[in-house]
C-alpha cells in the first residue's frame, strides 16, 4: 500500500488529534490569515532553524561566520539555554543550575536572531513555518527539535502523568527531580528504558549508578532497580565497565537485563515488569523517543526525520536540513555528536548559500559515563564515509574504549563542557 | 530441510548481495530465498496481513535488534500458525530461526533479538496448519551485527548455558500465559574477531531448543547465528493442569544444556 501525501497528512492530523498533541495542518490553514508575519524580509537569504538547544547553536554561527548577509533565526519555546550533557550531574547536586544554564541574549550581540515561541506547524509548499505567536519564511530550514518523550506509549502513565520523573524532560521536570532527589530519604527507585533508540545511550545505566552512590554515600535505606529490555548496558564497548560497577553496588542496586515494563499501576506506586511487580517511591520511566508530530505532519519521516548521513540534507525537501536527536543518521544520539555534526551541517548549508570551502568532514564523538559522583569511563569513535562497489555512501566507524573509571574523565567531561558553552555563548 | 537451507546460505553469503529495493522489498536475493524454504508456494501479505512484526527502523545496537512477531488472531485446533520463521535477507545465514508451534501456544506471539549484518528487510513468515502462508517484512538500518566482536567478560564461559525461565506472576489455567527462555551463551557467529588474540573466534550457537510443559512440547525451534548472544526468546503456552516448565537447549557443539524444572504457581482465582 502507498499512501500519497494528503493521504498521510490526514492520517498524522489524526494521530495527532488522538494524542492531542499538536493541531492539524487542515485547522491551521483554516486560520492562517489572522496569524501576523513574526518579522519582516532579510535583505539577504534567511536560515531558520528549529530548536536553540546543544549543538545547533554551533550550526549558526558557523553559517553567520561564513556567509555573513544571511540572516539565522533560531526559534524555541525555553527561556534559557540549559546544557544537556550536565543533567546528571545537575540532579545528584554536583554542579549547581545557574553554571550550566545560559541567556540566550549574547546570540543577538554576535548577529543571530532569538525568538522565543511554540512552533505549530511547517508549511513546505510555501516555506513557511507557523509559530504559536506569527509565522516565519525560510530559504532554508534546519531541524534540531530534539526528541519527543512518547509517554503516551507507557500504559498507565497517561492515567498518572504526575507519577514519572523523567531525567531527559528538560526544564522544570528536571528541577522537580534534583529537588525529590535532594529530599530522598529512603525508598525505592525503579527506573526503565525503552527498547528503542533514545537519547544519550549511556544515560539512564549513569543515572542508576549515580543513585547507587549516592544512597551509599549519605548512608540512606534505599534500593535501586533497573529494568532493561536489553541483554546488556549499552553502548556494547562500554557494557564491562557498567556491569563491573553495577556489581559493586549489587547491594543496594538490582539490574534486571532482558526485562520489559510492561505497565504503570493498577495500583498505586506499584509497577508492572516481566520480572514481577516492583513498589516504588520515585520513578523514572524513560518512555520510547518520537520526532514531533508537526514535523511527521509535514512528512519528513517518522519515527525521526530522514536525512542523508553525509550532508544532514532532508531526504524529502532540498531546502530542509536535521541534525542532532530527531535526525535519522547512524550516528549517536548525544551531545558531542551533535556538535560535531552541527558544524559539518553548518559547512554544507553555507556552501549551498555561496561560501567557498572545502569539504566538510565526518563527525566524531567522545563520552565521558559516569559510574559514581567522582570517576568516568571513556569512550571515543570516529566516522567516516566510503563508497561501495555500487556507488552508495557507507558509513565506518571505530573507536576506542576505556572501561576503567578514572576521577580525570570527570573532569575532562566538564572541561569539554565549559570550553563549548564558552564558544557558545561568550560575547 | 533446515540444514540444506542454513548451508546453501552459507554459500550464498559469499557472493555479494543484490541490492534490496526499500519501497517494495523486492529482491534477487528473496526470491531465491523464498524458493530455497518454500518452492512455488503463495505468500499472502500486506497490511491487514495475519501476523505483524515489530522492528524498530534503526536500532541502537546492530547485534541485539529487538524483534515480535504479533499475530491478528489467536491460535484454535482448526486454525493455528504451526511454523513461525525469521528471515533476515542480507544475513550471511538469512535464517535466524524456525518455531514450531501448537493449538495450546494459545498465541502465536514470538519475541527474540536478533543481529543485522547489513541493511535491509527483515521477514516473519508464519505457515498455518493448512498449509497456508503469511508474510510481514520491515526495513532496518543497521550494519555489522555478525561482526561485533563480543564484549571481554570473564565469566562468560563460566556461565555458560546458565538458563532462566519464567512466567509472568501465578500460571492461569486454561488461558495463554506468558513465558521467557533466557540462555548465557555467546552465540558466536563465527564471524568476530578476538581484539587480543587476533583472530576469528569459531561459530559456536545455539541450534536447537525444546520447552516442554509436563509432558507437553509447548515450544520447539531450530536457530541459527543470526540470533543475539545471551539469546532470549517470549513466547505464550496454554496451560491445562499444574505442572513443571523446563527447557531443553543444544549447541553447534554438541553441548546440551537444561534449565532446572521451575514449578509453576497456580493462580488461585481468574483476575477479571
Amino acid at each position: 500500500m502507498s499512501l500519497n501525501r494528503r493521504d498521510f497528512l490526514k492520517l498524522a492530523g489524526v494521530g495527532a488529534a488522538l494524542v492531542g498533541a499538536s493541531p492539524t495542518r487542515a485547522a491551521l490553514a483554516s486560520v492562517q490569515h489572522s496569524i501576523p508575519e513574526l518579522m519582516g524580509k532579510p535583505k539577504g537569504k534567511r536560515l531558520v532553524i528549529l530548536g536553540a538547544s546543544f549543538g545547533v547553536i554551533n550550526t549558526a554561527l558557523t553559517v553567520k561566520r561564513l556567509v555573513p548577509d544571511t540572516q539565522v533565526v533560531l526559534l524555541d519555546k525555553a527561556p534559557f539555554f540549559i546544557s544537556c550533557p550536565a543533567t546528571l550531574e545537575y540532579l545528584f547536586g554536583m554542579v549547581s543550575l545557574d553554571t550550566i544554564t545560559r541567556g540566550y541574549t549574547s546570540l543577538h550581540e554576535r548577529g543571530l536572531e532569538f525568538v522565543r515561541t511554540t512552533i505549530l506547524a511547517l508549511d513546505r509548499d510555501k516555506k513557511m513555518v507557523v509559530c504559536a505567536d506569527g509565522t516565519v519564511d525560510y530559504d532554508y530550514l534546519l531541524v534540531a527539535t530534539g526528541v519527543r518523550m512518547a509517554y503516551e506509549d507507557v500504559p498507565g502513565l497517561t492515567e498518572r502523568p504526575r507519577a514519572n520523573l523523567c531525567l531527559y524532560d528538560k526544564g522544570s521536570p528536571l528541577i522537580d527531580l534534583h529537588h525529590r532527589i535532594a529530599a530522598f530519604q529512603g525508598g525505592d527507585v525503579v527506573v526503565s528504558i525503552p527498547n528503542g533508540p533514545y537519547k544519550c545511550p549511556p544515560g539512564p545505566y549513569e543515572y542508576v549508578l549515580l543513585w547507587a552512590d549516592y544512597i551509599k554515600k549519605k548512608r540512606l535505606k534505599g534500593k535501586v532497580t533497573m529494568v532493561d529490555p536489553r541483554p546488556k548496558p549499552i553502548p556494547p564497548a562500554l557494557a564491562p565497565g557498567f556491569l563491573k560497577a553495577m556489581e559493586a553496588n549489587k547491594d543496594v542496586l538490582t539490574y534486571h537485563p532482558h526485562t520489559r515494563l510492561l505497565r504503570v499501576g493498577p495500583e498505586d506506586r506499584m509497577v508492572e515488569t516481566e520480572a514481577g511487580k516492583l513498589r516504588y517511591d520515585i520513578l523514572s520511566v524513560i518512555p520510547p523517543n518520537k520526532t514531533m508530530p508537526f514535523l511527521v505532519e509535514a512528512g519528513l519521516g517518522d519515527p525521526f526525520t530522514e536525512v542523508n548521513p553525509q550532508t544532514f540534507r532532508s531526504t524529502k525537501d532540498e531546502r530542509i536540513y536535521a541534525l542532532g536527536d530527531n535526525a535519522d543518521t547512524p550516528f549517536t544520539k548525544s551531545a558531542f555528536c551533535a556538535t560535531t555534526s552541527a558544524k559539518i551541517a553548518g559547512q554544507h548549508i553555507a556552501k549551498v548559500l555561496g561560501a567557498k570551502i572545502g569539504e566538510p568532514g565526518a563527525p566524531s564523538n567522545i563520552c565521558w559515563p559516569l559510574v559514581s559522583m567522582d570517576s568516568a569511563m571513556m569512550i571515543s569513535v570516529t566516522w567516516s564515509y566510503e563508497k561501495d562497489k555500487e556507488g552508495n555512501i557507507q558509513v565506518k566507524s571505530e573507536g576506542t574504549t576505556d572501561n576503567e573509571a578514572k576521577p580525570s574523565y570527570l573532569h575532562a567531561r566538564r572541561g569539554w563542557e565549559m570550553g563549548l558553552l564558552q564558544e557558545m555563548f561568550s560575547s | 530441510m533446515l540444514a540444506l537451507i542454513l548451508g546453501l546460505n552459507m554459500l550464498g553469503g559469499l557472493t555479494p548481495s543484490s541490492r534490496a529495493d526499500e519501497s517494495e522489498f523486492r529482491s534477487a536475493r528473496w526470491i531465491e530465498l523464498k524458493k530455497g524454504l518454500f518452492g512455488d508456494r503463495a505468500i499472502q501479505e500486506g497490511p491487514g496481513g495475519l501476523i505483524q512484526l515489530e522492528v524498530p527502523l534503526r536500532p541502537d545496537n546492530a547485534a541485539t535488534v529487538p524483534i515480535a512477531v504479533k499475530p491478528a488472531v489467536s491460535q484454535s485446533p482448526d486454525r493455528y500458525v504451526k511454523n513461525l520463521f525469521i528471515v533476515i535477507e542480507n544475513n550471511p545465514v538469512p535464517l535466524a530461526g524456525a518455531f514450531h508451534l501448537t493449538p495450546d501456544s494459545g498465541l502465536a506471539e514470538l519475541g527474540t533479538n536478533i543481529r543485522v549484518q547489513t541493511h535491509g528487510p527483515v521477514r516473519a513468515i508464519a505457515e498455518m496448519n493448512n498449509g497456508e502462508l503469511f508474510m510481514s517484512s520491515k526495513f532496518v538500518k543497521a550494519s555489522g551485527g555478525c561482526a561485533i566482536p563480543p564484549p571481554v567478560t570473564a565469566t562468560a564461559s563460566a556461565n555458560l548455558g546458565q538458563m532462566l525461565i519464567r512466567t509472568q506472576g501465578a500460571t492461569i489455567l486454561n488461558q495463554p500465559n506468558w513465558v521467557q527462555l533466557i540462555i548465557t551463551h555467546p552465540n558466536h557467529t563465527g564471524m568476530q574477531y578476538d581484539l587480543f588474540k587476533g583472530f576469528l573466534i569459531l561459530a559456536h550457537f545455539i541450534e536447537k531448543i525444546t520447552v516442554s510443559y509436563g509432558d507437553n512440547t509447548i515450544l520447539t525451534a531450530e536457530t541459527g547465528i543470526s540470533i543475539s548472544e545471551d539469546p532470549n526468546f517470549r513466547f505464550y503456552f496454554i496451560p491445562r493442569a499444574a505442572s513443571v516448565l523446563r527447557a531443553e537447549v543444544t549447541d553447534s557443539k554438541g553441548l546440551t544444556f537444561s534449565t532446572s524444572e521451575v514449578t509453576t504457581k497456580l493462580a488461585t482465582e481468574v483476575p477479571r
